[in-house]
Parts: structure tokens; sequence; C-alpha cells
């Protein structure tokens, strides 16, 4: 596989507060990958500076192998920023005539098919749209741009649920028959659990975890029973949260588990249940060491 | 076919389980072409790495192959294949949780066989 | 080329207000001047009306580094398309201008009735008339762009430390420069070489090669501008 983007030791400074410090991290080619982290994590940071937006204190920004230099704007690249900062005086429709020309794949076709399913009105004024349909302008850009490389940075802010639900739908069917890179943040791991293949946490300003999401999946559960069954269950166990409510103890851990263990789980009167994603990014993000 | 996934296992494991699950029905004969991925990750709104992974589990186990550039299509034997495998993880995904709920409730195995032949509760 | 022309076009899109708010004001000051005139208060000279729209010239370079900037990038346009694109806008409306101008010029100095009134028009002031239609043009047109250069580098390099350093310098230099003498005298000669030179070709080459400087500097500063 092709490594589309590459950073190494990323690091960016706002006076002595360090937003990021030495991010890794490596896309290949015809992924979708998640960017998670709770706000101020440093995830709108991290997607300027590989957009060239902003610049870097130290550290190399890598498209297919080569550096990107300061002040320029990676061709393969199709950034969609969170705010939009678009001509509020113009329509959508100007603003797709003047957006098209930077994308070498751009498809006109789709685009208006996008304008159609998202319920936007491609003479309305951008000044005039609410916060979801601003979005949705920029979601637009981002899918009709068919770029090697597309980031979307919380691209369904805004968004009734109903919407969000559309636009994961087009994303992987036009995924599907136009396999790209797909780098994407957001707090909602829950919502894109079916459409990414691999996903990094971020906190502070630096890479927590990356992962599979098939192995975060596989490995987020939640064991309950007795105070004393769970902790002895749990010894050589990798806990990020836990709770007791009485002589009950609710643990949730993030390791694999074997079916011997699970059945020796079932032995010790021990519940095992998988944990949703959500719960499983807050304790993971928020704890961390899983002490109370 | 299901028409979503739920959340006891991995995606692709429940893929491979559908594909399987139609297979043993002869929904699929031998020779036939299953869904590709695109289709799949269309229908479900799935990541097609996803559903090529579930595929290729298939394809390892010898319940599937490839035909380059056509698809993926049903093995010669796949049926006894899968009921094989179905029936040896018979015991371990349906009876021990069986039984261990019965230990809790406080039934033997003998009140559990005895269950199972008459089809009824018990008070 | 394709993108400068849609960067124009987004740039008309922006501008069109700003156009619209600055003929009001001219317009409003017409009126002002015509009424005092009429009641015998004022009687300043008046400067022809296509100079005083020719100004919005200068409000280009303003808008284009503080609005524009940020909102091309994030339709995904590098630095280098933003530099392209907004010297392509400021030679089309220093064009545009430049013939609105010269059409202007003529109907003033044919049809108006200079007795009522007398006009100053910059053609006769820096004598772009000398050399013919052609030259009344290109005068007009290496001298708008010149200037659009300064404004646009002095706009775009605020948030540079060295862009406040030009600040001071400017700051220092130019009222010293007019304080003294000699030096006041070397700035009107430095100016007769690039706005009112006799011969129109040394005035091209001498103007383009500053402009083509100012620009090269506004591109180090857009270089180093952060979104």
């Amino acid at each position: 596989m092709q490594v589309v983007l590459e950073t190494k030791n990323l690091l960016k400074n706002y006076g002595s507060t360090e937003a990021l410090k030495n991010i890794n991290i490596q896309l290949e080619e015809n992924r979708i990958y998640g960017l998670l982290g709770r706000n101020g994590a440093g995830k709108t940071t991290f997607l300027n500076l590989i957009s060239g937006s902003i610049f870097q204190d130290e550290g190399d920004i890598q498209f297919y192998g080569n550096q990107l230099k300061r002040g320029e704007t990676p061709k393969s690249l199709c950034y969609v920023k969170e705010k939009n900062l678009f001509f509020g005086g113009a329509k959508v429709i100007d603003l797709l005539e003047y957006a098209a020309p930077y994308y070498e794949n751009w498809d006109w076709d789709f685009a208006n098919k996008l304008l159609k399913l998202f319920e936007l009105d491609p003479n309305k004024k951008f000044r005039k749209l609410s916060r979801g349909m601003e979005s949705l302008v920029g979601i637009t850009i981002g899918l009709a741009s068919r770029a090697p490389i597309t980031a979307f940075d919380e691209p369904v802010l805004g968004l009734d649920p109903l919407m969000r639900e559309k636009f994961y739908n087009i994303l992987v069917e036009d995924f599907a028959e136009h396999p790209r890179t797909i780098f994407m943040s957001t707090h909602l791991i829950d919502e894109v659990s079916k459409i990414v293949e691999k996903i990094y946490i971020m906190e502070s300003g630096s890479i927590k975890l990356s992962d599979d999401m098939e192995n975060i999946k596989n490995k987020s559960y939640f064991i309950s029973g007795k105070n004393t069954e769970v902790e002895s269950f749990l010894q050589d166990k990798n806990m990020i949260h836990r709770e007791t409510h009485g002589s009950i103890a609710i643990a949730a851990i993030f390791d694999t588990l074997t079916i011997e263990e699970k059945e020796k789980a079932a032995a010790m009167e021990l519940t095992v249940d998988n944990m949703p994603l959500q719960k499983f990014f807050s304790y993971y993000a928020i704890g961390g060491d899983g002490n109370e | 076919m299901k028409a979503s996934f739920d959340d006891r296992q991995p995606i692709f494991l429940q893929i491979a389980e559908m594909i399987e699950d139609d297979i043993i029905n002869h929904t699929y004969e031998i020779d036939d072409q299953v869904m590709s991925t695109t289709a799949f990750a269309k229908t479900f709104q799935i990541n097609p790495a996803t559903a090529v992974k579930g595929i290729n589990l298939l394809v390892e186990e010898g319940i599937l192959f490839k035909r380059r550039g056509l698809g993926m299509f049903v093995a010669e034997g796949a049926v006894e294949k899968i009921l094989k495998k179905r029936r040896d993880s018979f015991y371990s995904q349906y009876v021990q949780k069986m039984l261990n709920e019965a230990k809790k409730i406080n039934l033997t195995t003998d009140d559990v066989i005895e269950l199972i032949k008459n089809g009824k509760r018990s008070e | 080329m394709n993108r400068s022309l849609s960067i124009v076009k987004a740039n008309s899109n922006i501008l069109k207000f700003s156009f619209f708010v600055f003929i009001l004001a001219v317009a409003l000051q017409g009126v002002l001047d015509t009424v005092f005139n009429m009641s015998g208060i004022n009687d300043t000279i008046g400067i022809s009306v296509a100079n005083v729209i020719t100004v919005f010239l200068l409000v280009v370079p303003l808008i284009l580094p503080l609005y524009f900037f940020r909102r091309l990038l994030s339709l995904g346009a590098s630095r280098k398309d933003y530099m392209n694109g907004i010297i392509w806008t400021y030679v089309f409306y220093s064009i545009i201008f430049s013939l609105f101008n010269m059409i202007w010029y003529f109907f003033e100095s044919n049809y108006l009735n200079a007795s009522v009134r007398e006009y100053f028009n910059i053609m006769a002031i820096f004598n772009w008339d000398r050399s013919g239609v052609v030259g009344m043009f290109l005068y007009q047109f290496f001298s708008y762009l010149l200037v659009i250069s300064f404004i646009n580098l002095l706009v775009t390099c605020y948030k540079h430390v060295l862009g406040i350093g030009l600040y001071i310098v400017l700051s220092i230099v130019i009222p010293v420069s007019m304080a003294i003498g000699t030096l006041r005298e070397g700035v009107g000669i430095g100016l007769s070489y690039l706005l009112y030179n006799p011969s129109i070709v040394m005035q091209i080459v001498f103007s383009s090669i500053v402009t083509i400087i100012l620009f090269y500097f506004s591109w180090w500063f857009i270089k180093r501008r952060e979104v």
C-alpha cells in the first residue's frame, strides 16, 4: 500500500502552549481514517498544518514522499474546514465554481447531484445559509473534488441526525466506486464506526492511540460482577475505567480476551459485554490509566 | 439476508456469517457469484475494506473462490464446510451458554435435557 | 489561467459591494459640491469625476489582502494561485479604469463647458496625453499598477515582523524626505521617472521593474502568512 501522507515529529507551539507535540501519522492510499479527540485536543491545528494553512515549528509533512514546503498547498489534498470562511455574498453555485479549478478530479455531475441530495438551493447566498447548510456546502466541495486525499474537519457539525446519516451513506457509496483516502476528524465515534477503517485518537496535542476500528471494537469490554472477582480477573488487564456500586464492580477494559478467558469469566459469574465505542472513547480519552 | 449488524461481534465476521447463511439456505448455489465488496459497502453502508475482510475469511476457508476480474464465487463443498464449522462451534456458542445459565438458576443438565425433549417451560 | 479567471470573477463578487458604496459616496460628494457651487460658497477647482471614481483602484488592494486571502485559500487555492489571481485582478481593473478615464477625458475636454468650472484631470497634470491614445492608456495602466503594487505590499505585510519594520521605516523616511530640500528633490526626480516620465518607454520600463519588485515582496510575505 502506498503511503499518501506522512508526518514526522510534527510540533507546533502557540506562544508557550504546545498545541501539537511530535505527531507521527501515516495515511495509506484508499482508506478511510478517523481523527478523534475532544475539543481542543489539537485536531484542527493538525489539519491546518497538513493543508499548509499554518506552519509547523518542527517536523516534516510528506505527500507521496515529497516534502511539503513552507507556503505550499498540497495539490492532492482537499481540506474542508470546520467553519468555512466563504464569501458571504456569493451564491452556493458560485462557490462551487470558484472551488472547482483547484481540483483535478472535480466532478460537476456529482456536485449537482449532491446539491439535490443535500437539498441545497444553488442560488441561495452563502450568508443566508444555516449552520448545517454551511457544513453541507463544504461537504459538497469535499466530495465533488474527488481529491486523492480529502480531509474533513468535523464535517457533520450543525447537521441533524438524518442529514448526518445521509452524508455517511453518500461518502461510503462514493468511496466504494471512487476509492481515495479520507481523513475525517470527529468526536462522534459511534457514527463513523462502520465506515472508518482506522482511527487516531488525539489528546492534548499528542496521538494517544492509533488502531484499526475492528481491533478497538474487539478489545473494549465491560466486565461486571462481584468486586473481588472483578479485581482478580482483571489483574493483568488494561483497565480504562471502573465503577463500584456496593459490592458490585463494573470495569471497562481495553484488552484482548481469549475464548478461554471469556469462559473463565463466565465461570467466575462475571458478565462480559461489548462496550459501545462512544463509552470507550470517553473513558480512554479522559481517563487513560483507569484509576478513579 | 440480515438488514443490519449488531455489536456482538466484528462486522466482517457478521458479513462472513451472512454469506454462509445464504449458502446453507441455498440462496447461493455452487458456482454462484456472491455480492461484490462494493455492493456490500453500498448496501450496508460499511467500509469496503470490512467487506473484503469478511469475504477473504471465506476464501481462506475454501468456502468462496476468486475468479480474477470477475468476482467471488461459491466453491464446491461449501455447504459441507460451513455445516461442519457451525456444528463444531455449536457446543461452545449455544450449549455451554445455556448450561451456564441453567446452573445459575439451579437446573441440572438432566433438567435441561428434559426441557429440550418436552419443549416446555418449568414452573 | 483558468484559476486566475475564476479568481477575477470571485473578486468581482466581493468588489461589487464596495464599488457600490464608493460610488454612492462619490455621488453624495458631487451633489454637495454642486449645491455649494450654486450657492457660491465653494469655488475650489473640481477634480475630474472619472479621476475621483478611479480612486476606487486604491481600494481594491486594500480589500483583497485583508478580505480575500483567507477565503480563497479555504476554497482550496494555494498561495501562488492567490498571488497570480490578485495580480490578474489588478491588471483587469487597471485596464478598465484606464479606459474609463480616457473616454471620460475625451468627453470632458470636448463637451463639458470648461468655462463653467475648471476641471483638473490627472491626464493633464502628469502630461499623460502627450503620446496619443495608446500612450494615454499605457501611462495610466503602468502607473496604476505601480501604485496598486505598493498598497498591496503595505496591506499584505502587516502580520509579519518585517512588515511592521517596513511601516516604521516608511513613517520615518517619508516625513524626513519631505522636510529636507535635497531629499525632496530626489523624491521628485524618482517619481518623475516612474509616473510622469517624458519618455513613455522609460516610464514603462522603470515602473514595471518597481512594480515587479513590489509584487515580489508581497509574495515573500504571502508565502509566510498563515491562513
